[in-house]
């Protein structure tokens, strides 16, 4: 069992980018599959914007689901999953005062802010 | 206009990822060459960043502006990470009053003026474009010279004063 990479301290961020990919690779199948989101809902018994609520990663797949939807689009269950690799890539957030040092505030602010929605502030040591 | 490098490099990446029609899909290609696209609505000029982070790289994207702006913020800021990468970290405004004060964050005009080629390059490829018009101007050669720069900037989901630079840069229109 893998164990040198430690979950970081905000899961749920992690979590959150997980099902994005997975509805990213869920949309990039079901376009290389040539099948439109109401032609993929009606095989999978549910309604179109379910289809692009999971596509957006806003709604959580649940693993049945995956399974039917990668028959459907001739896919392997695995082309939708996002490489475990994702764990390892989670970005801290950077020290950017340096590069910050002579910006404007508010510029400061907005790239602070941006970079913050997807950098963990820290990533827990066990 | 001779070829540019910021041309050339637009022009391998749509060849590479076989773009073959618009609208070109911007997010994609930057996310194929390893970009996060991060979006924050933020009110004011501030319109992108561009930022390496180790082998990282993440564009920043205000919401406060059109879709479409946000579309060419998205390119102009890929077209930083792929052709400057003397700085860290490159912030961009949609409006620059007086603070051309040498700030290190901002570009230098020739990096500006790349990094805008290089989007424009990407999301109006003059091919494509040459190749809406011919179509558009069958389609109805009575329309106005604004009509059909709206139309064509509607089909390439660029903003329609970006497109009327793109054709004027192209010879295609005059200003």
């Amino acid at each position: 069992m893998k164990n040198q990479h430690p979950l970081p301290a905000d899961l749920e961020t992690v979590i959150v980018r997980l099902y994005q990919q997975v509805g990213k690779r869920v949309r990039a199948a079901r376009m290389k599959a040539n099948v439109t989101q109401a032609q993929l809902a009606q095989a999978v018994e549910m309604t179109r914007s379910s289809i692009a609520n999971l596509e957006a990663g806003r709604q959580r797949i649940p693993l049945h689901l995956l399974v039917w939807i990668a028959e459907v689009l001739n896919a392997r269950p695995g082309d939708l999953l996002p490489d475990t690799a994702m764990f390892d890539e989670v970005l801290i957030m950077p020290d950017l005062s340096e590069d910050l040092a002579d910006t404007l505030p508010r510029m400061r602010d907005f790239v602070q802010s941006t970079v913050a929605k997807v950098a963990l502030t820290s990533r827990k040591e066990t | 206009m001779g070829s540019h490098k910021a041309d050339r490099l637009a022009d391998n990446l749509l060849a590479i990822l076989a773009v073959k029609k618009p609208p070109i899909p911007v997010e994609q290609i930057a996310e194929s060459q390893g970009a996060i696209i991060v979006r924050n609505y933020f009110s004011g000029h501030e319109s992108g960043f561009a930022l390496r982070e180790g082998s990282r790289w993440i564009i920043g994207v205000n919401t406060a502006t059109s879709r479409r702006r946000q579309r060419f913020t998205i390119a102009h800021e890929l077209g930083h990470l792929l052709m400057h990468d003397n700085k860290r970290l490159i912030t961009d405004y949609s409006v620059l009053v007086g603070r051309r004060d040498n700030r290190s964050s901002l570009g230098t005009d020739d990096e500006e003026i790349g990094a805008n080629r290089f989007a424009a390059a990407l999301l109006m490829p003059r091919d494509l474009v040459v190749a809406e018009l011919e179509k558009e101007l069958e389609l109805a050669e009575a329309s106005s010279r604004d009509e059909l720069i709206a139309r064509i900037a509607r089909t390439f989901d660029v903003s329609t004063e970006a497109m009327g630079y793109r054709l004027v840069n192209l010879s295609i229109i005059t200003a």
